[in-house]
């Protein structure tokens, strides 16, 4: 009986434990967790983030030459693991994919005390397809620059063979990351907008 | 007894009703006319290139990921993720006559083609500002 209340009390404590809640409720590090769905009449509107999104994802470089910086960006995307699924060099614009395993032991171990007090089993993420959509353009404001903007997204199905996730990537880190990579491969310094 | 009977002439009563779901391959609420109406607007340019890129650009303020572009058929898809969420659209880009680009946008969000006038309205108003021209009415 004690070791029950007392696995009851753990079981608790872990669930309220801030990382096996997001990894069961698919709340990561995302910021933003609070919208789950887009409303129906806001799929074409601004959102209120926009800009922000924007800077997040935009960095400035000094030149012209819109097929070499298409070509480093390849190079990053190669070096991260990523297949180029689509390119044009007219507009600029890259897609690149790569699938790998989304298991995470914060959600495995939720679903695993889940199981051991309610004697459910709960779905736990499996597979992932990441992507990064990248596009080059012109710098409107100055001659010789380019803006290059990328945005991460992954779609996430679990062990049922459900999509958990499709969600666009926020963290501001993986967006610094892949611009100190770029000013690597391109020799340039990368300028906020 | 009865009730297994009472079950079995139901669901035969829903079998004889429901359509055929290979169906919907060509299935729209809104009429053809209607569709390209509320879809398509425009535009005093005949730089299509330029219009891609600021469709791109557009889209991309929206929040959508870029997907697909190709200049030379003049076409862009994207898509838009919210948790389990997704919206797709695409976005073509055609020569209209000697002095205009019509732009056409159409859009898929949960399971269904989105055919409220209203929402494009949407995309076409941040289109405009972004283009610095005023879209039109195709008629």
């Amino acid at each position: 009986m004690m070791i029950k209340k007392i696995l009851v009390a753990l079981s608790f404590a872990l669930f309220y434990s801030e990382p096996v809640l997001a990894g069961t409720f698919g709340k990561d590090g995302n910021s933003d967790a609070a919208k789950n769905e887009i409303s129906a009449s806001d799929v074409l509107k601004l959102e209120a983030e926009s800009m922000a999104q924007r800077q997040l994802q935009t960095r400035k470089y000094s030149t012209a030459a819109e097929e070499k910086i298409i070509s480093a960006c390849i190079g990053v995307l190669q070096d991260s693991g990523f297949t180029v699924e689509n390119t044009d060099a007219k507009l600029g614009t890259i897609l690149a994919s790569k699938q790998r395993e989304a298991v995470e032991s914060g959600q495995v171990a939720g679903a695993l005390i889940i199981a051991v007090i309610f004697g459910v089993a709960i779905p736990i993420d499996k597979n992932q397809s990441m992507f990064a959509s990248i596009v080059v353009s012109p710098a409107a404001s100055e001659k010789n620059a380019s803006l290059v903007r990328i945005t991460f997204s992954r779609l996430v199905w679990n062990d049922r063979g459900a999509v958990s996730k499709a969600e666009r990537l926020e963290d501001p880190e993986v967006y610094q990351t892949f611009f100190t990579k770029l000013s690597k491969g391109l020799f340039l310094e990368a300028q906020s907008i | 007894m009865r009730t297994k009977l009472f079950i079995i002439v139901i669901s035969l009563l829903l079998a004889s009703c429901v359509s055929d779901s290979k169906k919907e391959l060509f299935t729209s609420a809104a009429s053809e006319v209607q569709l390209r109406g509320f879809q398509s607007r425009a535009f005093d340019t005949t730089d299509r290139e330029k219009t891609l890129r600021t469709v791109i650009a557009t889209l991309q303020d929206l929040g959508f990921v870029i997907n697909k572009a190709d200049s030379l058929v003049g076409l862009v898809s994207a898509a838009k993720f919210a948790n389990q969420d997704s919206a797709q659209i695409t976005v073509t880009v055609q020569q209209r006559g000697q002095k205009q680009t019509v732009v056409r946008a159409n859009v898929q969000q949960h399971l269904k083609a989105v055919e409220t006038p209203e929402l494009y309205q949407d995309f076409f108003n941040s289109l405009q500002k972004a283009m610095f021209l005023t879209a039109q009415a195709v008629d």
